[in-house]
Parts: structure tokens; sequence; C-alpha cells
């Protein structure tokens, strides 16, 4: 039993252990360096995602708010401008208002106000402008919007058109 | 042992092939997470342009909406035309020919292409029935990633389903069409209606007459028209032999006409300055030239109906009358050196007596009688009107007298009640040429109420109706020859109407007389001086007020439906009929965008035949299947009573396009 634990029983060689510890050393980094590069583009996709999914929620908001509207009132909105606002009426006379306060999107809703863009995004743009007919009477307006991620370079410009339900 | 041998020879570290395969499998893992890693790397990035290029199309099929609704033409003249795009510019959407490459490298177009429908009403992507209606729009968006193309596409179809209706309401709508006789009036809306007479609106009823004067003749001076609707037109003669007097008679169908002329026989001699008619007799004050006979008489009576000569007044020597009035059994005849003479013409026949004379402050311009009252104006006096009492025509005096601040004075008017007097100077830069004077009362100095400048005229006779006088003047190129001010306000006189004598021709207005026909239509009747026009009319109000033309015609602008292919269904007219008048229609249609070549057509599709209109609402069902882009309507008016009118309030074409 003695010749177990000391007899022929060899170690690695410190070279071998150099070599050994280099290798994982680079596989090592290399495989954090990729797992970096994966958290990042994860989190760039879920900030794309973000975008896109605020823009597509807006968009609809909007849209069901104009379907159920007879008018565009003017005199609160905003339009041709990169901070614009737009102020519509139902039917049953309930006024709708969408506009931009230090880069976030409200909606005010007979005195309701709610936001409708996350804190982490940024509205850049809201132009407003407005679609007439040939009478020139208002028939919607079509909406530049730009929406960026906050400290980053992830943005979404659309434009994009609503049309009051008389249409 | 074999333990033991195990342990002790077979035991040793990795070696580095081991090590190796080891990274290999541990490589092969990793690169299937890096893998899996880019593909949702790259569907992150698709789905973000995909939201992209969505956002896209819906604005494109929102503006299709639009359009559709607003501009149907543009989608149908973008039919299959290749790649289009629609731009959005000064807040409207318009088709623009080739695809549009956004920002985000998204390139966006639309083809737009006929659709076909079976049997059923199905649309089918062969064969079928074309439907001029509907058509079928593809709008794609596509963009490139990772080496591939991409796109999103969206059919739809589009059809002008819609009735549409074109209306002509407003005064601008029908201010657009051509009026003849007739006028659109703003008192509910917008309106056409027969064409109406007042005072101030003279153009509206004015006409000449293609009435010669007798050969030889060297000018009109006179009109007067006698109470059996006569008129009598006097005139000046430089000869003994040319006839100066005729007669017309004046009838009234709603716009008068002079039917019938006579030359009166006896009055051959020398010039007729006034007339007078009273009874069956007509008075005639004319120059004298002559030391006897006709030629040297002042005044002459004659039968009204045969014009001849029954009895004369003659003054030894030759002065000329220059007018004359009638009242009671004796003749008043103004002379051409300031005095006035009153003849008794209780007898006609034979030679008349004078029974009194006065001379005048200066000579007088013409005379007029209300009541018991002559006035005459006095030209070239301190004064300029003077007021003669003529209760006792035996003993007649001055009781009145009106100073003026005009030079000198070319003729008065008097209202029908005496109670004014209008005063016509020529004329005069040092003031105004019409003066307005207070005549209530008759005795003494009458004051001036108002002043009216007539420009450069030179004032040849006053009418007074109702509230406006009405002021001839002589013309001169670019004058108001008639001219009709409003002495409501007698302080403030306005012109509301005129006629300048170079805006229609031959127009040399010397003299007026009011005239009322039959059927209550008032005019004025005038003297023109001009060879072959010696008459003109003008159509004034009604007696009642109203006063319309007995008929006229409406025909509308030319309304675009937009395509060839609105197929009209129906005219909606919206109308005023009342009893005794009428209102027809016509329409015409057709695809050239000044309808020439189209007929006007009623029921059956012909020029003989119109649609008769009723009071209210009326519609007009056209025949299946018109098919025009262009539309116009034409109504007819009538009124056998001047005192009411048809009125069109809205025409619409009911239409499919």
């Amino acid at each position: 039993m003695k010749r177990i634990f000391s007899g022929k029983q060899k170690g690695m060689t410190l070279i071998e252990i150099l070599i050994y510890l280099g290798l994982f050393a680079i596989i090592f980094s290399a495989a954090i360096e990729f797992s970096f590069v994966i958290g990042r583009q994860l989190q760039r996709h879920s900030q794309i995602q973000q975008v896109n999914g605020t823009v597509i929620f807006i968009n609809n908001q909007i849209n069901d708010t104009f379907l159920y509207s007879k008018q565009i009132n003017t005199g609160n909105s905003t339009f041709d401008n990169v901070i614009g606002a737009v102020e519509v009426q139902s039917y049953s006379n309930e006024i709708s208002r969408y506009y931009v306060n230090n880069g976030t999107l409200f909606v005010n809703q007979d005195g309701v106000v709610s936001p409708l863009t996350d804190q982490n995004l940024e509205v850049k743009e809201f132009t407003v402008t407005q679609i007439l007919d040939k009478s020139s009477e208002i028939v919607g307006v079509r909406t530049t919007f730009k929406l960026q991620f906050y400290n980053s370079d992830v943005f979404q410009t659309i434009d994009t058109n609503f049309l009051l339900s008389k249409n | 042992m074999k333990l033991y041998n195990f342990l002790n020879h077979k035991n040793k570290g990795f070696s580095i092939i081991e090590i190796l395969i080891a990274m290999g499998v541990l490589a092969i893992a990793v690169s299937s997470v890096g893998i899996f890693a880019a593909v949702s790397s790259r569907t992150v990035s698709l789905s973000d342009k995909q939201v992209d290029a969505s956002l896209h199309v819906q604005e494109y099929l929102n503006a299709l909406r639009i359009m559709k609704q607003d501009s149907w033409r543009e989608i149908t003249d973008a039919t299959g035309g290749g790649d289009k795009s629609i731009v959005f510019a000064n807040n409207r959407y318009s088709i623009v020919n080739g695809e549009t490459t956004y920002d985000d490298d998204i390139t966006i177009g639309m083809t737009v292409a006929y659709a076909y429908r079976d049997a059923s009403g199905n649309i089918v992507s062969s064969g079928g029935t074309l439907d001029l209606h509907t058509r079928q729009v593809v709008v794609t968006a596509n963009w490139t990633a990772y080496n591939q193309s991409r796109f999103v596409d969206s059919t739809v179809y589009f059809s002008d389903w819609n009735l549409a209706t074109l209306t002509q309401t407003t005064s601008t709508d029908f201010n657009s069409g051509t009026k003849t006789n007739v006028e659109v009036t703003n008192l509910s809306g917008g309106e056409v209606r027969l064409q109406s007479y007042s005072w101030c609106t003279p153009t509206n009823g004015f006409s000449l007459l293609p009435r010669a004067m007798p050969s030889g003749v060297t000018g009109v001076s006179t009109i007067t028209i006698g109470d059996n609707n006569n008129a009598y037109l006097g005139y000046t003669s430089s000869g003994t032999s040319n006839t100066t007097l005729q007669r017309y008679s004046i009838t009234d169908a709603t716009a008068p006409a002079f039917p019938s002329i006579a030359l009166a026989t006896g009055i051959t001699a020398t010039s007729v300055r006034q007339t007078a008619k009273s009874g069956n007799y007509l008075y005639v004050a004319k120059s004298s030239t002559g030391s006897s006979g006709v030629n040297s008489y002042e005044m002459l009576i004659l039968d009204a109906t045969t014009l001849a000569q029954v009895g004369y007044y003659q003054l030894s020597g030759t002065n000329s009358a220059i007018g004359v009035k009638v009242s009671g059994n004796y003749a008043y005849l103004l002379f051409a050196n300031n005095t006035i003479r009153v003849i008794d013409v209780t007898t006609k026949t034979g030679s008349r007596p004078e029974v009194d004379n006065i001379t005048l402050a200066a000579n007088g311009t013409n005379i007029e009688i209300v009541g018991n009252n002559l006035f005459v104006g006095i030209a070239g006096a301190g004064i300029e009107l003077q007021i003669i009492n003529i209760a006792n025509p035996a003993n007649i005096f001055v009781i009145g007298t009106a100073d003026v601040s005009a030079s000198t004075v070319n003729t008065i008017g008097v209202s029908a009640n005496g109670n004014r007097v209008i005063i016509g100077g020529p004329s005069y830069a040092g003031g105004a040429e019409i003066y307005i004077v207070d005549t209530t009362l008759k005795t003494g100095a009458r004051p001036t109420l108002g002043t009216y400048e007539l420009g450069n005229g030179n004032v040849r006779d006053v009418v007074l109706q109702d509230n406006y006088m009405i002021l001839i003047n002589t013309s001169a190129t670019g004058i108001n020859n008639y001219e009709v001010v409003d002495i409501s306000n007698v302080a403030a006189p306005t012109r509301c109407g005129q006629i300048a004598s170079n805006s229609i021709g031959n127009v040399n207005l010397v003299s007026a007389e009011p005239w009322t026909s039959p059927s209550g239509v008032r005019y004025i009747i005038l003297a023109n001086q001009n060879t072959s026009n010696a008459i003109a009319i003008i159509r004034g109000p009604g007696v009642s007020g109203s006063s319309y033309a007995s008929s006229g015609d409406f025909t509308s602008s030319i309304t675009d439906t937009g395509t060839t292919s609105s197929e009209v269904y129906y005219v909606d007219i919206d109308a005023t009929v009342p009893i005794n008048t009428t209102l027809r229609l016509q329409y015409k249609i057709g695809n050239t965008s000044n309808l020439s070549g189209a007929i006007w057509q009623g029921p059956g599709g012909t020029a003989a035949t119109y649609y008769n209109l009723v009071n209210g609402t009326n519609r007009i069902e056209l025949p299946a299947s018109t098919l025009a882009r262009y539309v116009s309507y034409k109504a007819f008016f009538t009124t056998s009573n001047s005192t009411v009118t048809p009125v069109v309030n809205s025409v619409s074409f009911v239409f499919q396009k």
C-alpha cells in the first residue's frame, strides 16, 4: 500500500500547467467577451422592441381616438412644429389632446392626463400637419413621430396619418 | 493488484490532444450560442424595418381613403400607369409617378388597376366584367436587408360607390351662370328670379326704340303722355313745311310697345316746344314765325284723335310760346319774353281769347301746375322760382318765390302734392346744380332743403317719382344722361342709379314723362335726340312695389362631376312657383368641358320638351345610364302678373362617380 502514495506516481510539469492556464485564460476571456456582446445585443434588442412596441401602441391609440372623432380643434393644436400637439373632439364631445412635454407624449382626455411613452424613451419629434380636402376642410392630420431610447442610439422615426371618422 | 497497476501506471494528467478535443467541443457549443444570438439579432432588426414599412403602407391606405372621398379622379387617372407614389405637400396628398425611397431606405410604391367582377358582383382576378367604379390598389414597401430584398404589401379595392351631390345654391354659384332677364339675389342664401325693376336700376329696364324722327326736323323737343295712353313727341324745325308732331299709342304687355304712329297733319309749321293733353284735345305751344296763318299762331288746339287743328291762340308779333299747361278751362302759356298768358279754352274752336297775363321777374324756363298754384322757373334774375296763384284765372298774381344759389335755371320739377320743387341749373362751378325747395307753404320766400351736385351735366328735365328725383341731363361724353337721386333725406340727396351717355349708344335724352301702364307697371318715357331712336323707355317699379320681367332664362355654369364614368341620377330643384307663373327646366350633359355639341333636353331627350317645376322640391329622374362628366341646366321663367316671379333656390345634380 505504501507504494501507492510514493513509488511511481507523477504530477504535471510546470510547463504543462502554464500551457493549461494560458489556454484557459484565452478561452475564458473569449467566453466573457462573447457573453458581453450577447448581453449588449440582447439589451439593444429589448430597446428596439420597446421603441417599436411603443410606436405601434401610440399609433393605435391615436388612431382609435380619431375613429370616434368628428373634428380637430385647431385652436388648441400646434401644427408644423417639432413639439406639436393635436386636439380632437369626439361625437360625444369628449376632448382628447395629444402633446409632448419634456420628451414624453401625454394624452389629456377630458382633464385626465396620462403619459403614453415610458420614462426611458424620449420623444424627439411630434410634428402634426393638417390634411386638407379640396374645400380646405381638415380631414385629418399627418404626424412625424421620432422616438429615441435615452442614452442609446436606438430610435424610430415614422410618418403616419390619422383621419377623422367622417372619412 | 490490478487496481494498484491502474493507479500506479495508467493514472496520468490530460494530454495536449485531450485538451484540444475538449476545447473543440467547447467551441462548437459556444459557436451555436453565437449563431443563435446572430439569428435573434437579425430577427429583431427585420421586425424593426417591418414595423417601419407597415406604417408607411398604412399611411398610403389612409391617404387613398381621403382621395377616394375627395378626388376620386386622382385615383382613376393613376389607373394602369405603372408605379405611383403618394406625396404630401401643402397639407394635401397627391399621386405622382414612380416610387419613393424614404430616409430609412424603404422604397414604397403602388399600382392602380381596373377591377373585374363576376355575375354575382364578386371581384375576380381573371375574366369577369370591367367595373368602372372600382380600382385595385397594390401598395408595396420593399427594402434590402442582409443582402436579401424584403417587402410588405397590401392589396385593397377602392370604389366610389357613394352618391355625390353637386349643388348650386349661393349667389356666387348662380352668378357664374348666364342671365337673360333674370337676376341673382341674396335674400335667403342666394336665388335666381325674374329681373325686377326699380327706379334705382334704370339700366335693367332701359330700351331704346327704333322710332325715326320725321324727315327734315332739327331735333326732338318735348314728350307728353296723354290720359289716352298716347305719347306725343314734338320736334324743332328750321323750316315751315316739316311735320313737327308725332303721336304714338303706348300699349302695355309688360314692356310698353309703340305700335302705331300718326303724324299731325296740321303741324307742319315751325317748332313745337311743348304740348299738353286735356280731355280729347292736345294743346301745342309753338314758335311763331309769320304774321298770319298757322305759322303765326303761338298755341294750337288739336283734336287728340284726328290731330286736326280746331282752335288757336295768336299774339300779335312773332313771340314764341315755350310752355303750355292746361287747368280746367284755361290754358297757361309761357312765352319766351318773360310773360305768362291765360287763354280761355272753354270753347275749343277758332281763335281763343286771353283773359289775363303776368310779367315774370325774368325769362321763365317752364311751368308746372298743381292745384291752384302755378310754378315757374326763372332764369337770370335774383330769384329762381315764382309761385303764382291761379285760383281766379282772370286775376293771377305772384304769391311766393325761392332764391337758391344757382347761377341761373334750366328747368324745374314739382312733386305731385306741390310741396317740393326741384330747381335745376346749368353746370355751375360755384355750387350745386340741383336745389330742393320746400313749397309746403306757397307764400313768401321759400327755403332750400337740400342740394345735389350734378358733375358736368346740364340738366334738361326733372321728374319726381316717390322719393326719387330723376334728372335728364344733356349728353356729353362720360356724363350721366339719366340720374336717379334718392331724396328721402332731402338734406343729403344720394344718387342710386344712372345711365351714362357713353355706356349706351345713341342716347341723348332731352325730355321725360312718367307713365303707368294699365297693368300697373310704371315707366319713364323719354324723348331722345336721335334721328332713328327718338324714344327711349325705362321701366320702374310696379304700383304695388314689385315689378318683374314677363319672361327670362338662366343658364347655369357647367358643373364638373370629376370623371366620365359619373352616372347622373337626378336633378333636384328647390323652387318657388307662385300662381300665374311658370318655371321649366332643361339639362345638358356631355364629356367636353364646354358641353359643345350637347343639346338642351327635356323629357324624352329632345330639345322641344321641358320639365315643368312645381312649388317646393322637385326631383327630375334622368334616363338610366346617363354617363357624363359635365352637366348644366337651364331654367325658364315666366309670369303673367308682374308683381310675382318664380324663384330657383337651389339645383343639385345627384350622381355616382
